[in-house]
């Protein structure tokens, strides 16, 4: 064990993680340089593609330091969003240690902050790294700077590296076996492991990946996952390389995987603890929590024959994605779906992506929702999630909506900007101070609706890319929030209503018109588009009837193209969602997502 | 006569001549400039005559199109309408149309034609401006157009139709309407009035994909052509199809009508299209291929369609409301089991209220509003 050593790598978002990562798999000779381009970067592409990367999983390095010992180092990535804040955090309850890396041009970010503050949670012993060092850009001088002043870490332990030209890495292989804390265990207390990961295998099920605490765990034990209670035989265990390797057991201190039968992914809860049912541990390990969505939205298919394919779609991509929560919804103009349930904007969007990418579907997602706390005037307490659940306002107490901290870190000149788009989206703003040079540290309470719906992108935007952006939810507070509809040629298009803020519900009400305006093909007929609140018109639109459509000349030699031009438009229109006469393109769905493009 | 004949509608007879001395602007049909290639391709058509002898019992309208027409010799054209009543069944009262251009035509020309058997011309006039002739990329000018109208009358035709094309970007509503009524004042039995539009395959199409020509907004388009339609109104002609106009019900093309009744016509020449019910063939675009094919007695056929209910089906309605006759309700029904008025409901009574449509003696016809949408209303059923 004390050959060990399990540490993640930390960075905010393009700081160059991967590419570190790439570097010390290469450096260990886990794989010979010369294959390593050709061959592995090739399937590691195609894994990535598939939206599954290699390194997501916790590989098992093998090193001979320079003291000439043998080391077993365990790199366990982590995903780098704060969608998925949890499952860094029972990543990092793995590990012993982080790197944590800064670029050299852009310096520390909100996410480096956040890692930091999660590293330091879990009493992580920290490697400062400056990546990419080789950049023209590059000012090592101010990010060693930010390292003593806005991470309060001993610039002076700090290695420079450039992970792309293979600088610093001996170093940093150096500073891992020399600078982190081997693991601490005993193989004769009972089993007590984390799964901090788990991935479907279609072959073998559930692969549980897992740190070992104390204890052993080999082939053929029956293990039980604490939360549930539930048993299952481990069949085979191992760690990973590039593949997974067979070993006889997983002892304390190490990290490895699990095949124990399990269904799905969502049977093995990342954060909880395995022990063996025949002699269990009294304790679990700490930290564990139920992953709750926090962002909702419906999933139709375009062509509601498809149907039956999402529901296909979403069991088996639910065989490897636990945060993702769904059930069966449906819709006057949409038809048959499925209301979703999700981490965050992101996690919607790559399940949106891989639907559509892996199993071929065409979709239609509604404006994401945050969940809603209701309280009638009878007293009643109940949680929406789904616009079309909104009750009779006359019968609505009041309404709670969610709130979160946001952590924003930007260069000072952006303050004034910052603070506007705030305000803007009903923020409270609860402190600000200096973390560095120019730099400011701005705290916000800020409701959950309003971030999920671009709050990012605008905040990138009017800091021109240097503003970043961490959050927590903090609570539920009361809110005035009314129930948006949208009416297409006079029919209201359930999959189009939201709840918004009352003072924002014009401008999202009229956004909604527009972007439809835009996106509905003109038609022969007038069509009036309207945003209403309890049948009270707040927006309009019109879409114009077009008046000439012909072509001048039809002769012998004219017909047959121009039918099979008509049959083409036909089937087009079939894939349109038809709301009465009105065909609407599923584009038109996603631009009322969309905000402005300025 | 056969016994069925009777039962069976007459044919027309189409002939593509393939030869331009320059490419149109605007033109995408066959054409080539090798006129060296006119005997070659002349002894090809009368070959291609023969094989297709019996196709049809009886014929009533024969077409010259192209391509020019009247780029051919006296001698070739008379060689062809031998061969034609050698080779087919006419009726004693048969259309017989050849398109001219006016550069090309001389009273003694124009003459020898009639004497042919041609008794319908159609003049490529295509405007009475010359910048825009020239912008168009027509050879002639505006008196020479003028002039040939002249010259058909002289020849003793009693049945010229003009062709004209309008909308163009260099040209405007109030200079067309003026142009509109110095034909009218011509009193032709028959205007096809086009509105120029740009075909895949045309140098304006090109040109206008490349951002060097602006077309006409919708707006603009709508205009001229309403605006088309009631100036030729007013003076008497009726608007029976999109874009065609004839001074009386008997000046109707009866050529052109067989193309939108799905009426047999026999499409000879490279390119051409030919159908009878309810198969639609057509030829090689390519005069070498054509040729070639001839050569070895084999019918020059590129491709053929079966129409299937479905397509005769979209095809009728598209004929019906590019014309203004409109669509036979009961045949509909019969044929497709489709009830127009009440499948969907409320769609053609909303039509018909908009002014789009009309229903009249169980047809339903487009009004002026309604041919202007020909292309879309097809797909609202």
């Amino acid at each position: 064990m004390v050959n060990i050593r399990n540490f993640g790598i930390i960075a905010h978002i393009d700081h160059g993680k991967s590419t570190l990562a790439d570097r010390l798999i290469e450096r260990t000779g886990v794989i010979d340089p010369r294959l390593f381009k050709d061959q592995i970067l090739d399937t590691m592409d195609l894994e990535r593609e598939r939206g599954i990367t290699i390194k997501s999983q916790a590989i098992r390095l093998p090193y001979k330091a320079q003291n000439n010992k043998e080391y077993e180092l365990n790199l366990i990535d982590t995903p780098g969003h704060v969608d998925f804040s949890y499952e860094v955090s029972r990543a990092l309850a793995a590990c012993e240690g982080v790197l944590l890396l800064v670029d050299a041009s852009q310096g520390v970010e909100a996410q480096t902050i956040a890692n930091l503050y999660l590293a330091m949670e879990h009493d992580l012993a920290i490697i400062p790294i400056i990546n990419k060092i080789d950049l023209p850009s590059a000012d090592i001088d101010r990010v060693l700077n930010q390292i003593d002043s806005e991470l309060g870490l001993d610039p002076d332990e700090t290695i420079l590296c450039s992970a792309k030209e293979g600088i610093g890495i001996s170093e940093i292989l150096e500073a891992i076996v020399n600078r982190l804390p081997s693991p601490k265990g005993d193989d004769h207390n009972p089993l007590s492991a984390l799964i901090f990961d788990a991935q479907y295998d279609s072959f073998r099920g559930t692969i549980i990946f897992s740190r070992i605490f104390n204890g052993q765990v080999k082939a053929g034990d029956e293990i039980k996952l604490m939360s549930n209670n539930a048993r299952y035989t481990a069949e085979e265990v191992g760690y990973f390389r590039l593949k997974r390797i067979k070993c006889p057991s997983l002892s304390s201190g190490e990290v490895g995987y699990i095949i124990a039968g399990v269904k799905t992914v969502s049977d093995a809860r990342i954060g909880d603890t395995i022990t063996l049912a025949r002699h269990p541990v009294e304790n679990t390990l700490p930290g564990f929590r139920e992953v709750k969505p926090v962002v909702f939205s419906s999933i139709y298919p375009v062509s509601t024959e498809d149907y039956e394919d999402l529901i296909i779609a979403l069991e088996k991509y639910k065989l490897n994605d636990a945060a993702l929560v769904y059930e069966k919804d449906s819709s006057a103009a949409l038809g048959l779906g499925f209301r979703c349930g999700f981490l965050g904007l992101l996690h919607l969007e790559i399940v949106q992506e891989r639907l559509e990418r892996e199993y071929d579907l065409s979709l239609i997602m509604t404006v994401p929702t945050v969940q809603y706390f209701i309280f009638s005037k009878t007293g009643k307490k109940i949680t929406i999630d789904n616009p079309a659940l909104y009750p009779d306002p006359l019968t609505i107490e009041k309404i709670e909506e969610p709130f979160i901290k946001a952590i924003i870190i930007i260069p000072d000149q952006y303050m004034g900007a910052v603070m506007k788009l705030c305000l803007d989206r009903r923020g409270i703003n609860t402190g600000y101070h200096y973390i560095g040079s120019g730099r400011l540290e701005m705290t916000f309470e800020l409701p959950l609706a309003e971030v999920i719906y671009d709050f990012y992108d605008k905040l990138k935007s009017i800091t021109q890319g240097y503003g970043s952006f961490d959050y927590e939810i903090l609570d539920y507070r009361e809110s005035d929030i009314v129930k948006v509809d949208i009416l297409i040629n006079a029919e209201k298009v359930d999959a189009l209503s939201q709840l918004v803020h009352a003072d924002r519900a014009r401008d999202r009400a009229l956004h909604a018109c527009e972007k439809l305006k835009e996106e509905i093909p003109r038609q022969m007929f007038k069509i009036p588009i309207q945003g209403t609140i309890s049948n009270k018109v707040i927006a309009r639109a019109t879409i114009s009837p077009f008046r000439k459509d012909v072509l001048a000349k039809c002769y012998g030699g004219d017909i047959s193209r121009k039918r099979k031009l008509l049959e083409k438009q036909k089937k087009g229109k079939k894939r349109m969602k038809m709301v009465g006469s009105v065909g609407i393109p599923q584009k038109a769905f996603l631009a009322v997502l969309k905000t402005e493009s300025d | 006569m056969m016994k069925n004949n009777l039962e069976k509608p007459k044919a027309g007879l189409y002939i593509h001549i393939p030869f331009c001395k320059k490419k149109c602007n605007y033109c995408s049909f066959y054409s080539l400039t090798a006129i060296n290639k006119a005997p070659e391709f002349i002894a090809a058509l009368q070959k291609e005559m023969e094989i297709y002898q019996d196709w049809w019992p009886e014929y009533d309208t024969v077409y010259l199109g192209g391509g020019t027409p009247s780029l051919l010799s006296i001698n070739h054209l008379a060689e062809l309408a031998h061969k034609i009543r050698k080779i087919f069944s006419l009726s004693s009262d048969a259309e017989w149309t050849i398109e001219v251009n006016p550069d090309d035509i001389t009273l003694t020309f124009l003459k020898n034609i009639k004497s042919c058997g041609f008794n319908r011309l159609s003049i490529g006039i295509q405007s009475i401006q010359d910048n825009t002739l020239s912008w168009l990329g027509r050879r002639h000018n505006a008196q020479q157009a003028l002039q040939a109208f002249d010259l058909a009358k002289k020849a003793g035709f009693q049945n010229i139709g003009v062709d004209l094309i309008y909308g163009v970007p260099i040209s405007k509503l109030t200079l067309w309407e003026k142009e509109l009524q110095q034909i009218i004042a011509l009193k032709p039995e028959h205007i096809s009035a086009y509105q120029l539009s740009f075909e895949p395959g045309s140098i304006f199409f090109k040109k206008k994909n490349q951002g060097h020509i602006q077309p006409l907004r919708e707006k603009e388009e709508f205009s001229f052509f309403v605006n088309t339609s009631q100036i030729l109104q007013t003076a008497g002609y009726i608007h029976y199809e999109v874009s065609n106009f004839s001074r009386d019900q008997t000046k109707k093309s009866a050529h052109n009508q067989k193309y939108w009744q799905h009426l047999p016509y026999l499409g000879l020449g490279p390119a051409a299209h030919s159908f009878r019910p309810f198969r639609r063939h057509w030829n090689h675009r390519s005069l070498d291929q054509y040729c070639q094919d001839l050569s070895k007695n084999i019918a020059p056929i590129k491709g053929f369609e079966e129409l299937k209910i479905n397509e005769l089906r979209l095809e009728t309605l598209y004929f019906g409301f590019r014309t203004s006759r409109g669509i036979d309700l009961k045949k509909i029904q019969e044929k497709f089991n489709q009830n127009l008025i009440s499948d969907p409901p409320g769609l053609a009574h909303r039509l018909i209220q908009e002014k789009k449509l009309i229903l009249f003696n169980g047809y339903l016809a487009p009004t002026t509003l309604g041919l202007a949408l020909a292309d879309a209303l097809p797909l609202l059923w």
